[in-house]
C-alpha cells in the first residue's frame, strides 16, 4: 500500500495518468482522446449494457419487479459501499465491513426481541458503529499501520461478539415495517418503491455533496493523495480518519439492520458476501486503490454493475460455483480495461 | 540490531559486514520470535502433554498448511507496490480438489502428483504475477479475482468434500520414525529456497520493494522479478494443498477462505510490512507458527471458538502495536546517533 | 583509459516524443563527443527530462534517430540496456531502497535475477575506489540508506552510476542537495573522466556550474533545441535569452542574477485590487529594500540545536528576510525545522512576538500555524504536492479550514483568493481545474508558495524553495518574495546558492557546527566572505559576530 503518489517533477508538462496509458506516439490524436474517455465513461456504459443484456438473455426480466430487485441488491450494495469509498479515496480501506453488518444484524434481531424500543435500539447501533469506526482509525494512527490490517483485525473481534452473542439465538424479531423497507412489493408512504432504494438515493446525494463541498471532503481526498504533505497542510489527519470510518461502520450497520428485515432471522454472517464485494463495487466503479481520486457517484455505477452482473449470471441458469468463477473473471476483466495502475517507467 | 551491535564491543567476527548485513536484513525478526517462544512455553505450560511425541507430530501436520500459506503471502507482499497474495487460501483448496478428484481417478496415484502440483502452483502464481507486472492490476484486485474463480472452480468440479487421496500422501501428515514427516517437507523447502536465495535475488526483490522505481532505473527487470515471485507464492501455496490433502485425506473446495485469512493474520505477526522491502520469508513461516500455537492454547483452554475469533483478532493488534514501537525505537535511537542536518 | 575512436560518442537528430495531446520534444538535436562535458539547458518546459528519460531507456521516442558510437538505434529499451550499452544516468529525484544497505544501493541492478554480477570481494573494492573519488570513504557501506542525509543519498546515487563501466553519465540536477566541497569534488571527478575520454551529459540550473564545467552547451525550448554552442562563446544573457526566446538584453528581467528588478504588475490589476478593498499590492519595490525599522516578529533565546553546539539568539523583524547558509548538514535545516515547530530543541526559547510584545512560545507544528509561522517544505513531491488532485484543491487545501460555514465550503472565496494569487505571481494558464501535474515544476511550486502565501502568514519559513526551478520564474518568485517583505511579512530563507542569498535577503545567517558563526549584512558581503564563514571564520571580512540579539 503506496501512501504517497508519485508525481512527475519538475521538467515538462508531464502526464496525467490518463494519457500515461497511451501508446508511445499515438498516431492519431483523436483516437487516443476518445481511447482515454471511453475508458474512464466505461463504467457508465456498463450499466445499461448490462441491464439490455439482461432484458435479452432473462425471459420476463422487463417487469417492476424484477428492476425493484435489483434496485435493492443495488442499495444494499451501495450503502455498505458509501463508507468503503470514502476510507478508498483517504487512502485506507475497511475490512471489517462484513463483521459490522452481522453484529448489527444480531443487535436488532436480538434487542427487539426483547422488546426495546426501535429509537433505543437505532441509537445503541450507532454508538456502537461510531465505536468501531473510532478504535479502527485510532489504532491505525496510533500503531502506524495501514487500515487494512487494523480493520482485518476489528473484523475478526465484531464478528466473534457476534457469534458468541448469537450463540443459541434460534430467533428474532424485527418490525414489520422493516421487512417491507427491503421488499419488492415494499412502499414508502404513497411511493410504490421499498424504502431502501429512497434511503439510497437520498445517501448518495448526500456522501457526493459530503465529499465535494465540505471541508473534511476534501481532507479526504488530500490524506489519500498524499498523506505526509496533508499532515504539514495542517489537514486534520487523525479526524479525518475517525471520520471516514465510523461512517463505514455507521453505513455497515444500516446495511445489517436492512438485512435483518430481509430474512428476519439473526444471522451473524450475513454480512459475509459483503467482505470483496464493496471493494469491488469500488474498484469497478473505476476509484482507485491509491486514494485521492475518484468518489461516490462512481461507485454507485460500481455497485449497479456488480448486482447487475450477479443477476444477470443467476438469471441465465449459472449456479452458485459458476458465477463466484465468472465473477472472479469478470472483475480481472473489468478492471483490466480502467482500472490499470501507471508504468514504472511513468512514475520516475 | 545493527545498532547494538555497534554500540557495545563486540568480537571481530561479530562486526564483519556478512553477519552485520544478516543482522541488519533480519532484525525485524525479533519480535516474531519472542511471540513464538511465549506461545511455546504458554502452550507447554497449559498442556504439558503438547511436548510429547504424538501429539507433535498431529500439531505438525495442523501446522503446516498454516505456516505454508503465511510464506506464500509473504512473498509477494515483500516485492512492494500494494502486492498481495488474496487467492493462495483457494489455491490450496482447490489442489485438494485436483488431486482427488482430477488426478487419482485419471490414475495417477504415486509421488508424480508431487511435480504436478508444483508446477500448477508455480503456474497459477506466474498468472497472478502477469496480471500485476503486465496488464498492472493492482494486486488486490487480481488477486481477489484469483480467489473468487479457485472458490468457484473447485466447488464446481467437485460440490461435495470426498474423493480418495494415495495412503503415502497421508502417511505425510504422520512420522517417518520418531521424524513428524512434516519436519522433512520444511527441510526440503529450506534447502530449495536457500539455494535460490544465495545469489542477488533477495536483495531485487527487497530493492523493488523498497522502491520499484529505484530498482528499475538501477537496471532491475521489475516485472520478471515480480512474475518470479508470485510463481514462488504460488508453488508454496500449492504444497499447503498437497499437505491438507493428506490432512483432510479427501478433496474439498471449501476449505481454502479461512487459509487466506490467517495466511494474513501470519505475517502481521511475522513482522512483515505491508508496504514491501523489509523482511523475510522467515518472518511469514514464523508468525504462522505463532498464530498456530495460539490456537492451539485457546483450544486447549476450552475457550469457545467464538472467542478464538475474538483473541485472534486482539492479539494481531497487539502484535501491530508491538512491531510498531520496535520500529519506531530503532529509527529514533539511529537517528539520535545521527545528529541529522 | 580508453579513447573511443567515433566522431561523436552520442547523436541525436530530430527527436520528438508526446504525451497524448502534449508534445514534450518536438524536434531535439544533440551531439556529444568522446572527451566532452555537455551541458543541457533549458527551462522547466523545455523537454529536458524527457530527453534524459528517453536517452536513459525510461522512454522511447516517438520519432528521430539516436546514434551511439556509430550505430544507428531506434530506442532504448529499458535503462538496463542503457546500462549495457555504456550510458549511465543519475536522476533528477533520488531513487534509493531505504532499507537497503548503501553497498545493496550502489550494485543494484548489476545482476541477474539470482546471480550476483560480483563477487562480494570485488564490490567491496569497486565502491571503495568511487566512494573516495566522491568524497565518502568515511560513509559506513553497511548503513541503510533511510539513515543518510539527503545530500549523502544523492552522492550514492551517482556512486551508483559511476561504478558500472560508462562511456556517458548523464546527470540531471544530480547537484541539487550537495554543498560546496561536494560539488566540487564531484566537479573534479568530471574533469578526470574526461581527461580519460569519457562524456558527460548534464543539466543544472545553475548558471555558474553551467559556464565553469560545460565544454559545449545545447539549449532546448519547448521542446526543441535552439542552440548550440562552445563555453567560449556563450555569455549568460545569451543563453538566458536562448532558453526564453526573448532576444539578448530585451529581457523584462535582468537576465543577470546579480541586479534583479522586480517588475511593477500593470496598472490595471492595481486598481482592481483596490476597488475589491484588498491591501495594495506595493510592488514598486526598490532593488534592494532598505528594512525601515519595524518590530521584531521572532525570537530565538539561547536556542541550542545539539548537544554540543553553541547557543543561538537572534530577532527576525516584520519585512526582513533573513538568509541561513551552511555546508551541509551544519544545522540549519534542524534551525528550520524549530522555527516551523517539527522539531525540538535541544534546549533554549523560541517564540513569536505579539503586538503588544507579549513572547508567544513555539511549541509544536499545529501551534507554530496558529501563532502564524507558515513553513514551505523542501521536498515538494514528496512534502507538498497533491499528485491527483487539482491544482485549486492544491492552493485551497489551507483555505478550508477559515473558508467554511459549519463545515461546508465557501469556494467563492476561496477562487477569488486563488485568482488574485494567479495574478500576483504571474502564473501561467491559471485554469484552476487542471490536475497538478500538467503544470511545470516551476508553476507546481508557485502554487505551494501559494498555499502558505494566501494564509497571511506573519513569518514565513522557506527550505530552498526555488530548488530545481527555471531562472526566469526564479525571477518571478523573488518578485513575490520581495513584496511579501514590504507587506510586512518575515522571510526565513534557506538556500544552498549564495548568489541567491547576497541578492535577495538582508541578512544571513551562516551556519557551522549546529550554531550561527556569522550574521553577514547582504549588501556589503560578498560570496567570499560567505564561503569564509561557511567553513567557520567568524571574522570573515571583518563583519559583526553573532550578538546577543544578531
Amino acid at each position: 500500500m503506496t501512501d504517497s503518489t508519485p508525481v512527475a517533477a519538475t521538467d515538462g508538462p508531464s502526464e496525467t495518468s490518463r494519457a500515461a496509458r497511451q501508446p508511445a506516439g499515438a498516431p492519431n490524436n483523436l483516437t487516443a482522446v476518445v481511447a482515454a474517455n471511453f475508458t474512464s465513461a466505461l463504467p457508465y456504459i456498463l450499466v445499461p449494457v448490462l441491464f439490455i443484456l439482461s432484458v435479452i438473455f432473462i425471459p420476463g426480466y422487463f417487469s417492476k419487479s424484477s428492476i425493484i430487485s435489483l434496485l435493492i441488491l443495488s442499495s444494499l450494495l451501495g450503502l455498505s459501499s458509501l463508507g468503503q469509498t470514502m476510507t478508498i479515496v483517504a487512502g485506507g480501506i475497511d475490512l471489517s465491513i462484513p463483521a459490522v453488518i452481522g453484529l448489527s444484524d444480531i443487535i436488532v434481531t436480538q434487542l427487539y426481541y426483547q422488546h426495546w424500543s426501535l429509537p433505543l435500539i437505532f441509537l445503541a447501533i450507532a454508538a456502537l458503529a461510531i465505536l468501531i469506526g473510532t478504535i479502527s482509525a485510532v489504532a491505525s494512527v496510533l500503531l502506524r499501520v495501514h487500515s487494512l490490517i487494523t480493520t482485518f483485525g476489528m473484523s475478526l473481534i465484531v464478528s466473534g461478539v457476534a457469534l458468541e452473542w448469537s450463540n443459541g439465538a434460534t430467533s428474532g424479531l424485527v418490525p414489520g415495517w422493516l421487512t417491507s423497507s427491503v421488499s419488492v412489493i415494499g412502499k414508502t408512504g404513497p411511493i410504490p418503491i421499498p424504502a431502501i432504494i429512497i434511503v439510497w438515493a437520498v445517501g448518495s446525494v448526500l456522501a457526493v455533496l459530503f465529499m465535494n463541498r465540505t471541508r473534511i471532503g476534501r481532507e479526504t481526498y488530500a490524506l489519500g493523495a498524499n498523506a505526509v504533505a496533508a499532515r504539514l497542510a495542517t489537514v486534520r489527519s487523525t479526524w479525518v480518519q475517525v471520520v471516514v470510518f465510523s461512517v463505514s461502520a455507521l453505513c455497515a450497520a444500516m446495511v445489517g439492520i436492512f438485512l435483518a428485515g430481509y430474512s428476519g432471522i439473526p444471522d451473524p454472517t450475513v454480512g459475509e458476501p459483503y467482505f470483496f464485494q464493496t471493494i469491488t463495487a469500488v474498484v469497478i466503479g473505476g476509484t482507485s486503490l491509491l486514494g485521492g481520486r475518484g468518489g461516490y457517484l462512481r461507485t454507485v455505477l460500481g455497485a449497479l454493475i456488480v448486482a447487475e452482473l450477479t443477476t444477470l449470471l443467476v438469471g441465465v441458469g449459472f449456479n452458485a460455483s459458476f458465477q463466484e468463477l465468472a465473477l472472479g473473471i469478470l472483475v480481472i476483466l473489468l478492471t483490466s480495461s480502467y482500472g490499470r495502475e501507471l508504468k514504472v517507467a511513468a512514475k520516475i | 540490531m545493527a545498532s547494538v551491535v555497534s554500540r557495545h564491543a563486540r568480537p571481530q567476527v561479530l562486526s564483519t559486514p556478512v553477519v552485520r548485513q544478516l543482522v541488519q536484513r533480519n532484525s525485524y525478526i525479533a519480535v516474531p520470535l519472542a511471540l513464538l517462544v511465549a506461545a511455546f512455553i504458554a502452550n507447554a505450560i497449559v498442556q504439558p502433554q503438547f511436548l510429547s511425541q504424538q501429539s507433535w507430530a498431529a500439531s505438525m501436520a495442523v501446522l503446516c498448511p498454516t505456516v505454508l500459506t503465511a510464506m506464500a503471502v509473504t512473498l509477494p507482499i515483500l516485492s512492494g507496490n500494494g502486492g498481495i497474495d488474496l487467492s493462495v487460501g483457494p489455491l490450496a483448496g482447490f489442489i485438494t480438489v485436483l488431486i482427488a478428484a482430477v488426478l487419482v481417478p485419471a490414475g495417477i496415484t504415486s509421488q508424480a502428483i508431487i511435480p504436478i502440483v508444483v508446477v500448477f502452483g508455480l503456474l497459477s502464481g506466474a498468472i497472478n504475477g502477469v496480471l500485476v507486472a503486465y496488464v498492472r492490476l493492482p494486486a488486490i484486485i487480481a488477486t481477489l479475482g484469483m480467489y473468487l474463480f479457485y472458490q468457484g472452480l473447485g466447488t464446481e468440479v467437485l460440490p461435495e468434500a470426498g474423493g480418495s487421496v494415495p495412503v503415502w500422501l497421508v502417511k505425510l501428515d504422520g512420522s517417518y520414525g520418531p521424524i513428524p514427516a512434516v519436519w522433512v517437507v520444511f527441510a526440503v523447502i529450506a534447502v530449495v529456497w536457500l539455494l535460490l536465495t544465495r545469489g542477488s535475488y533477495p536483495r531485487n526483490l527487497l530493492s523493488v520493494g523498497g522502491d520499484e522505481r529505484a530498482a528499475y532505473t538501477a537496471g532491475v527487470n521489475v516485472n520478471r522479478l515480480r512474475v518470479v515471485t508470485y510463481s514462488f507464492g504460488g508453488a508454496l501455496a500449492a504444497i499447503a494443498g498437497l499437505m491438507l490433502t493428506g490432512l483432510i485425506q479427501g478433496g474439498d473446495g471449501t476449505v481454502g477462505p479461512p487459509y487466506t485469512i490467517s495466511a494474513l493474520t501470519a505475517v502481521a505477526l511475522g513482522g512483515i510490512s505491508l508496504a514491501g522491502g523489509r523482511g523475510g520469508l522467515l518472518g511469514g513461516a514464523l508468525g504462522g507458527a505463532v498464530l498456530f500455537l495460539i490456537q492451539e492454547l485457546l483450544t486447549d483452554a476450552k475457550v469457545s471458538v467464538y472467542q478464538v475469533s475474538v483473541i485472534n483478532g486482539i492479539v494481531l493488534i497487539l502484535a501491530l502495536a508491538l512491531n510498531g514501537t520496535v520500529e519506531y525505537l530503532r529509527r529514533k535511537s539511529a537517528a539520535a546517533k545521527q545528529g541529522q542536518g | 583509459m580508453t579513447t573511443v575512436d567515433v566522431a561523436s560518442r552520442l547523436d541525436i537528430q530530430d527527436l520528438s516524443r508526446s504525451f497524448g495531446e502534449t508534445k514534450a520534444l518536438r524536434s531535439a538535436t544533440l551531439r556529444v563527443a568522446p572527451g566532452e562535458i555537455h551541458s543541457l539547458a533549458g527551462e522547466n518546459g523545455s523537454g529536458k527530462s524527457t530527453l534524459i528519460k528517453i536517452l536513459s531507456g525510461v522512454l522511447r521516442p516517438d520519432r528521430g534517430t539516436l546514434t551511439w558510437e556509430g550505430d544507428v538505434k531506434q530506442h532504448l529499451s529499458s535503462p538496463a540496456s542503457a546500462q549495457a550499452m555504456g550510458i549511465s544516468t543519475v536522476f533528477q529525484e533520488t531513487l534509493f531502497a531505504p532499507e537497503m544497505t548503501v553497498r545493496d544501493n550502489i550494485f543494484l541492478g548489476t545482476d541477474r535475477l539470482f546471480r550476483y554480477g560480483r563477487r562480494k570481494g570485488a564490490e567491496l573494492d569497486t565502491a571503495r575506489q568511487a566512494m573516495t573519488d566522491l568524497g565518502l570513504d568515511g560513509l559506513d557501506r553497511d548503513r541503510p540508506m533511510w539513515m543518510l542525509s539527503l545530500a549523502e543519498r544523492q552522492l550514492v546515487t551517482i556512486v551508483r552510476a559511476i561504478v558500472r563501466p560508462w562511456r556517458l553519465l548523464i546527470l540531471d540536477e544530480s547537484t541539487s542537495a550537495l554543498d560546496a566541497q561536494q560539488r566540487d569534488r564531484l566537479f573534479d571527478y568530471l574533469r578526470l573522466a574526461r581527461s580519460q575520454g569519457k562524456s558527460v551529459l548534464f543539466t543544472s540550473h545553475r548558471m555558474d556550474e553551467v559556464l565553469g564545467l560545460a565544454d559545449r552547451i545545447t539549449v532546448l525550448r519547448q521542446g526543441t533545441t535552439v542552440a548550440t554552442m562552445a563555453v567560449g562563446e556563450a555569455s549568460r544573457r545569451g543563453i538566458l535569452g536562448h532558453m526564453s526566446g526573448r532576444a539578448e538584453g530585451a529581457s523584462m528581467y535582468s537576465a543577470d542574477t546579480a541586479d534583479i528588478v522586480s517588475a511593477a504588475p500593470p496598472p490595471r490589476l492595481e486598481a482592481d485590487r483596490q476597488a475589491a478593498g484588498q491591501p495594495a499590492a506595493t510592488a514598486h519595490a526598490p532593488v534592494a529594500p532598505t528594512p525601515v525599522l519595524r518590530t521584531p516578529v521572532l525570537q530565538t533565546q539561547q536556542l541550542t540545536l545539539r548537544p554540543s553546539s553553541r547557543p543561538i539568539s537572534l530577532e527576525v523583524r516584520a519585512g526582513e528576510i533573513l538568509g541561513l547558509a551552511g555546508l551541509e548538514g551544519q544545522g540549519q535545516v534542524e534551525f528550520v525545522e524549530c522555527l516551523s515547530g517539527l522539531r525540538k530543541p535541544v534546549s533554549g526559547e523560541l517564540a513569536v512576538l505579539g503586538a503588544n510584545g507579549a513572547a508567544h512560545p513555539v511549541r509544536h507544528y499545529s501551534g507554530a500555524n496558529r501563532l502564524g509561522i507558515r513553513y514551505v517544505p523542501r521536498d515538494r513531491r514528496h512534502e507538498g504536492l497533491f499528485g491527483p488532485l487539482s491544482v485549486f484543491d492544491n492552493f485551497a487545501v489551507t483555505l478550508w479550514a477559515d473558508f467554511n460555514r459549519f463545515g461546508v465550503l465557501r469556494r467563492q472565496q476561496a477562487r477569488k483568493r486563488f485568482a488574485d494569487f494567479a495574478e500576483s505571481s504571474r502564473l501561467v494558464s491559471a485554469s484552476p481545474a487542471r490536475a497538478i501535474s500538467t503544470l511545470s515544476g516551476g508553476n507546481q511550486q508557485k502554487i505551494l508558495l501559494g498555499r502558505w502565501i494566501a494564509m497571511r502568514p506573519r513569518v514565513l519559513v522557506v527550505n530552498d524553495p526555488l530548488r530545481g526551478v527555471d531562472a526566469n520564474t526564479k525571477e518571478e518568485l523573488y518578485g513575490l518574495f520581495r513584496r511579501l517583505a514590504v507587506d510586512g511579512v518575515a522571510i526565513i530563507y534557506l538556500s544552498t546558492e549564495i548568489t541567491e542569498l547576497l541578492t535577495l535577503t538582508d541578512q544571513i545567517a551562516v551556519f557551522h557546527e549546529g550554531s550561527v558563526v556569522a550574521m553577514l549584512p547582504s549588501e556589503t558581503s560578498s560570496d567570499t566572505d560567505v564561503v569564509a564563514a561557511m567553513f567557520g571564520d567568524e571574522h570573515p571580512g571583518g563583519t559583526q559576530r553573532v550578538g546577543a540579539d544578531g
